[in-house]
């Protein structure tokens, strides 16, 4: 074995025990040091390191690395990392001009559109959110239902015709990733914001099938028959929860829901 | 030391911490694993493995009235029925993008079902699955047997050049298997539980091949895998070849990549990148391989995304959470914990499991639930729903060792304020209780709630860090001083070899049964030896 060889294997076998599959990013830091203590102008380990001090909230530092490897060479893309950063450190305007330089040359990149929306949401430039919002969406029908949902409650910020986009949104969310309590249980709330109990008591009940043996779900229906005028059916459904809860194995969030019935029934009289 | 070590260390640290390959084809790992330690046992299919059987079949979503049998080859259609000698139904496959599959229904429950794929010729081979019992009800042989596996996928984790890691993760399924055999009866599996970080260093489709599909490859016929998704699943970050900087010798064949495997930030799907050479056109891998339910297919509600999902399987029910992508957006986040508390509220089966790759708790060799902000989250906006819905027992991975908490409730900041004596389940002698013999953990608590949950990060299935001190001054890439030492995790015996003093740097997996009235939880290692148990019973105390 060449002794290069053999040092080399000497020292992997120091570290091997630590050095598994996957290590914090403090840690990349320090070898990207070395690495580019050796070699001050790699773009690439610039770069990289640049994302690192990114994930570890070291702002000057990533923009330093990231600046540094555009000016070593030209050709590099970093509008998206400078966005990335710029995002996470809060600086949500200057996040917003880096993705959309990125977005001109990559128009077709959603995770681009993606942070676009969040962007222009955390800047609080509310039109140009809701439009990315939608571009972003367009794109990605099969979105999470977190994006959904964040999109959604934006619209409902922007006064009653915002409130029916943000239902109109949440439908369309519906139809593309599937009835969820998550999305319709936010359409029941605006529902009720717009004072439509009956609609917020119908599509409360259209999630019958996949909550209905619950109590939280009759204890919420009970309140929206009360909403719509309709204490008698309300005070069964409030009983039939009860002898529910009485059979279930307790929890602290069902002994939460024992209370709350019995705040309500309070109410009911 | 000259610059030239210095040089060598870090591409070496480099090649261990991700993943060194040479751009021209990736060997298969399983040609380069060791030979197969010998073992009395070991699940087979029905007969000798033949021609006709795919090299990716594997089962998904079984419940008690329907199957999905997945698999990539030139197989069309699926024969099968009750009878192993007489597979008389048949069902065409359909294509989903790089995989086909067929969805059998109308199955009945608890049921032994035998399928194959016919062919010219030759002799066929048979494999065969159980249905899942009806909702609530427990397998014909009263037990819901359940083989969790973390951080498995090492088979195709390379260090220059080489396969790193050859031979560990079969040694660990052979631990099982000899325990199954001499322990448990030969009692067949109800599911296979991945915990995250399967397929090493990126969890590229091919990556999936060799360090899952041919490894389990007859458990995966025979039994539903239930996955979540780690940070090895998520790709790269930006890759370079460092013979630009050094002339190895290893560079004369070629470039030698270094791929930043794991450390991905994204949280969206999308944005995975297997190369670093920007986004692959078809996503992440792991949602193209698995057919998970996010509409509520086997019980569960609805998650609406296959990042995370729940389902019921006889007397168990299941959640898988998502805490590498979904967690690390705050409104995805606030989605997953709301349908969490949907899910878990309409829940009413004996017992509740939960795994995630990022354990809330650990101190592993490579990863502190202190530090890490994914561990972090986990703990501060989980957990609490854990303990307040009646999750029983959670399990994670991510750190490369093997631990186990206490039945607790409440603790939810650093590990320096667990109070034992406030967050712990105490014994008679006011000490936490270990959940074994007279001690066994009470589902519920002395005024009849549910409320107390045993968390176990089970990241070993396929090595197992060991100790490296740390210099003066050293904080990272080496093991701390209080490595496997997070308080809220039962103790160990520290004199024996791999034990200590709150965990174990031992290869291994976790089995659990889950029965009418208990539920027991093992650590088995390579050799089949159980290392902890603790047992949690009905009702209480
Ligand atoms: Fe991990």
């Amino acid at each position: 074995m060449r002794p290069i060889l053999q040092i080399m294997l000497a020292l992997i076998s120091l570290y091997l025990p630590v050095l598994s599959a996957h290590q914090g990013d403090h840690s990349s830091i320090a070898e990207l040091d070395a690495l580019l203590a050796i070699s001050p102008d790699a773009p690439s380990l610039l770069m990289t390191r640049g994302a690192a001090y990114t994930r570890t909230g070291q702002w000057d530092k990533a923009e330093q690395d990231i600046r540094r490897a555009k000016q070593i060479d030209t050709h590099i893309n970093v509008e998206f990392a400078l966005a990335q950063l710029y995002f996470h450190s809060g600086a949500f305007n200057n996040a917003l001009l880096h993705i959309n330089q990125y977005i001109e040359i990559n128009p077709e990149y959603a995770p681009a559109l993606l942070l676009k929306a969040r962007s222009a949401h955390a800047a609080k430039q509310t039109k140009l959110a809701l439009q990315s919002w939608n571009d972003y969406l367009t794109m990605e029908p099969l979105a999470h239902p977190g994006d959904y949902l964040a999109a959604a409650k934006l619209h409902a910020l922007t006064g009653a015709s915002g409130l029916k986009k943000a239902l109109d949104l949440i439908d369309q969310g519906i139809e593309n990733i599937g009835l969820t309590a998550q999305l319709q249980g936010y359409a029941m709330q605006l529902e009720l914001d717009r004072n439509q109990p009956t609609r917020a008591y119908n599509r409360w009940r259209s999630l019958e099938h996949q909550l209905g043996t619950t109590p939280k779900y009759k204890i919420t229906l009970a309140q929206l028959l009360i909403l719509t005028n309709r204490a008698g059916e309300a005070r069964l459904m409030l009983e039939d929860a009860r002898a529910q809860l009485l059979q279930l194995r307790k929890t602290p969030a069902r002994e939460a829901l024992d209370l709350k019935l019995l705040s309500i029934e309070k109410q009911l009289g | 030391m000259s610059k030239q070590h210095l040089v060598l260390i870090v591409i070496s640290t480099y090649c261990l911490v991700a993943s060194c390959t040479h751009s021209q084809s990736i060997i298969p790992a399983w040609q380069e694993q060791k030979e197969q330690p010998t073992t009395e046992t070991s699940v087979t299919s029905e007969e000798p493995k033949g021609p006709k059987v795919p090299n990716r079949l594997f089962l998904q979503q079984v419940s008690s009235s329907s199957a999905i049998i997945k698999w990539r080859g030139d197989q069309n259609e699926v024969w099968y029925g009750t009878k192993r000698n007489d597979l008389s139904a048949r069902k065409s496959a359909e294509q989903e993008r790089n995989h086909k599959l067929v969805v059998l229904d109308d199955l009945k429950p608890d049921t032994r079902y035998y399928y194959g794929f016919k062919g010219n010729g030759s002799r066929e081979t048979v494999m065969s699955f159980n249905t899942a019992p009806r909702k609530g009800a427990l397998p014909s042989d009263g037990n819901t047997h359940i083989w969790l596996l973390g951080d498995s996928g090492t088979a195709t984790e390379k260090s220059l050049g080489h396969y790193s890691h050859a031979g560990k993760a079969i040694d660990v399924m052979n631990g099982f298997l000899k325990y199954n055999q001499a322990q448990a009866n030969s009692e067949p599996l109800d599911l296979l539980l991945l915990l995250g970080d399967n397929a090493y260093v990126e969890g590229t489709d091919e990556q999936w091949q060799g360090a899952f599909f041919d490894i389990y490859t007859d458990i995966i016929h025979s039994v539903s895998t239930w996955p979540t998704i780690g940070n090895h699943e998520m790709g790269v970050g930006a890759p370079f070849d460092v013979c630009l900087f050094r002339k190895l010798p290893a560079c004369d064949a070629g470039p030698l990549m270094i791929h930043m495997g794991g450390i991905s930030t994204s949280a969206d799907p999308d944005s995975y990148d297997s190369t670093g050479d920007g986004p692959d056109a078809y996503g992440l891998p792991y949602l193209n391989i698995f057919s998970l339910p996010s509409r509520g297919e086997l019980g569960g509600v609805p998650s609406g995304t296959e990042q995370y999902y729940a389902f019921d399987y006889g007397n168990v029910h299941i959640v898988s959470l998502d805490s590498q992508l979904s967690n690390r957006d705050k409104d995805q986040r606030a989605a997953m914990r709301d349908w969490l508390i949907d899910d878990l509220s309409a829940n009413q089966l004996d017992w509740t499991i939960v795994i995630f790759h990022h354990p809330p708790y650990s101190k592993g060799s490579n990863h502190d639930s202190d530090r890490e902000q994914n561990e972090i989250d986990m703990r501060q906006t989980f957990a609490p729903v854990f303990e307040d819905y009646g999750v029983d027992v959670v399990y994670s991975g991510h750190a490369h060792s093997y631990e186990r908490s206490w039945y607790v409730n409440g603790h939810h900041g650093m590990s320096d304020t667990f109070d034992p004596a406030t967050q712990a389940l105490l014994n008679v002698k006011g000490e936490p209780s270990m959940g074994q013999q007279g001690e066994l953990y009470p589902q519920l608590d002395s005024s009849g709630a549910d409320k107390r949950t045993v968390y176990t990060v089970a990241g070993s299935s396929g090595k197992a860090d060991r100790q490296s001190p740390c210099a003066e001054g050293q904080f990272q890439g080496c093991t701390l001083p209080n490595w496997l030492e997070h308080p809220v995790h039962r103790t160990f015996d520290e004199a024996k070899p791999g034990y200590r003093k709150n965990g174990l740097a031992i290869k291994g997996s976790v089995v659990i049964d889950a029965g009418r009235n208990e539920l027991t939880s093992r650590f088995i290692d390579e050799h089949g030896d159980v290392h902890d148990y603790f047992t949690i019973i009905r009702g209480t105390r």
